[in-house]
């Protein structure tokens, strides 16, 4: 819990997450972490959904709302690469069957674990593994980064590999990737992300755009936007069913982190021009593994009380 | 849903009333009243006070007891499974209410009513009892988890009163405050009074007082509930303006 003390006419009540909040609070985390994205150029759900955990906002509603945000956020950003023709809507389509498959599931998933008395938990579990194998990747990758250039030397590595995948069935060819691959592949990555989009309250840009680059073997350039396409129909989907399933999509919260986030996307991406990208990477790999650390130890730390309650059944 | 359960409850509460008046020969032997009937939810609802007033025309103590409105309830127990807190074992009760509130103008509610009495009527923290759902079977440490609703709704100021609290201005006037902490639950709250003498409840009397949301927030749950996916569809809608605009502002700089 965060203590901020702050005059009542600061506070507002949020309709779904039934607690009340402080307006600047809610509005300097959007802006904070939308300064991250626009730095990084990334999505922020995962650092978001934890954040809003962390003030009391219950799992099950950070989780809902920040998509709802993603949502906003992406189709901010997908314009940019959609005006420069940086989308495969081909390929943005395959996942996008994928990921409404996965994100049905996922919900339905989270729906059933919420009955169990096990969505925190599930929700908490699954941010400290993803935070932590990502955080460690980054903070290698730019350690070596740093290394290298030290060092001067320079040529990347072959990533467009051929092996087993490229004997799958059903191949498609997609022009602007420049691919002719089986559409299984992003299929499944596609489902994969949409899960995981549910459950955590993601749009999956961490997992989605390696696994396009080194998987898929796309080009880095239509990557992002494609990444992006997709995103917005995911987290579309999960945020109607999961306001028709559960009720946990808090418009209000959602707005308040949208206003946040929009300003500071943009004073983001204003310093990132000016900074190191090696030394940037390594300072959004601390700080996710400082989150993943966080919410770790808040698992495994002795509750005070070791009841909970809880509504039961149907609404 | 709850609007029309209160209104029939209400009725009959002045049905009962009505009858009692209209009975010349056992005139009332207390009378009660709320400073407000009806408790407003809003946005910056910070919990409330509610001053309880009352008359009584014979001797005895009082006990006010106020019950919120009760719900099934999952409690659930952590163990630790490989080093993490996991909410593992489960038991489900039928009715818990969501607040309860005990006030006397005693200390001491066992020197007042016999433990079997305080039972019967559910007067007093200790007394309070939930059933299990039938569908649930009774773990030998159940009483750990009855415990445990009471134990966090005191912590929540949910369950709470004060013996003692209750104060008699005359031979017959008395009144005490009720605390309703902002985490209150909207419906009908039962307020009972109980006119005790000599061990035993001598006359009794009932109200009730509403909680309601009031204001945009109640709209937004309301509509979030009874409309969700009108509701998901419009959250999504905002986030699509939002979005578009927000690269319209910024595209021309």
């Amino acid at each position: 819990m965060v203590a901020v003390k702050a005059p009542a006419e600061m506070q507002i009540y949020l309709p779904i997450a039934e607690i009340s909040v402080n307006v600047f609070l809610i509005l300097g985390m959007g802006g904070g972490v939308g300064i991250l994205s626009g730095l990084f150029g990334v999505g922020g759900g995962f650092l978001m959904t934890p954040l809003l955990i962390f003030i009391g906002i219950p799992p099950a509603v950070a989780v809902a709302t920040e998509a709802n945000q993603i949502v906003a956020s992406s189709v901010s950003g997908v314009l940019a690469h959609w005006r420069r023709g940086n989308v495969d809507l081909k390929m943005g389509t395959v996942l996008l069957i994928g990921g409404i498959i996965g994100s049905t599931f996922g919900v339905w998933l989270f729906t059933w674990l919420k009955g169990l008395g096990q969505v925190d938990l599930v929700i908490k579990l699954s941010y400290v593994v993803f935070l932590g194998i990502i955080g460690s990747l980054m903070l290698v990758e730019s350690g070596r980064a740093i290394m290298k250039k030290r060092a001067g030397a320079g040529a990347m590595g072959k990533i467009h590999h051929h092996n087993w995948m490229h004997g799958l069935p059903l191949k498609m060819r997609f022009r602007r990737s420049k691919l002719y691959i089986s559409a299984l592949l992003p299929l499944a990555v596609g489902i994969f992300v949409g899960i995981l989009s549910a459950i955590m309250g993601v749009g999956g840009g961490f997992v989605m755009v390696p696994a396009m680059i080194y998987l898929l073997g796309m080009p880095t350039v239509v990557v992002v936007g494609t990444s992006l396409f997709q995103i917005i129909f995911v987290t579309a989907n999960v945020t109607v069913l999961q306001a028709v399933s559960n009720q946990t999509v808090d418009v209000v919260l959602a707005i308040l982190l949208l206003i946040g986030g929009v300003i500071g996307a943009q004073i983001g991406a204003r310093f990132g021009g000016k900074l190191q990208g090696e030394q940037l990477r390594g300072l959004l790999a601390l700080i996710v593994l400082a989150v993943c650390i966080k919410l770790g130890f808040d698992l495994i730390v002795t509750p005070s009380e070791f009841f909970s309650l809880g509504a039961a059944g149907g609404h | 849903m709850w609007s029309a359960r209160p209104r029939s409850a209400a009725l009959v509460a002045f049905l009962l009333a009505s009858l009692v008046v209209a009975t010349p020969a056992t005139a009332r032997e207390i009378v009660i009243d709320l400073s407000s009937p009806v408790v407003k939810v809003t946005a910056g609802f910070a919990g409330t006070d509610i001053l309880l007033y009352g008359a009584k025309q014979a001797a005895g103590d009082i006990i006010v007891v106020i019950r919120g409105p009760a719900k099934k309830q999952v409690v659930r127990r952590k163990e630790q499974v490989g080093g993490v807190w996991v909410n593992r074992a489960s038991q489900t009760f039928k009715a818990v209410p969501s607040y309860y509130w005990v006030a006397s103008n005693r200390q001491d509610l066992g020197s007042m009513l016999s433990t079997e009495l305080r039972q019967i009527h559910q007067i007093g923290i200790d007394e309070l009892d939930f059933a299990l759902t039938e569908d649930d079977a009774v773990d030998s440490d159940i009483w750990e988890y009855r415990d445990a609703i009471k134990r966090i709704h005191v912590r929540d100021g949910l369950y709470g009163g004060a013996t003692q609290d209750l104060i008699f201005l005359s031979d017959t006037l008395f009144k005490t405050n009720v605390r309703l902490p902002a985490n209150v639950s909207v419906g009908p709250y039962g307020v009972d009074v109980y006119l005790v003498r000599d061990g035993d409840i001598v006359a009794s009397e009932t109200k009730i007082l509403n909680v309601r949301k009031f204001g945009l927030e109640a709209a937004v749950y309301d509509f979030a509930h009874r409309f969700s996916f009108a509701y998901g569809i419009i959250a999504v809608i905002i986030a699509l303006v939002a979005g578009w605009s927000a690269n319209a502002v910024f595209r021309k700089r």
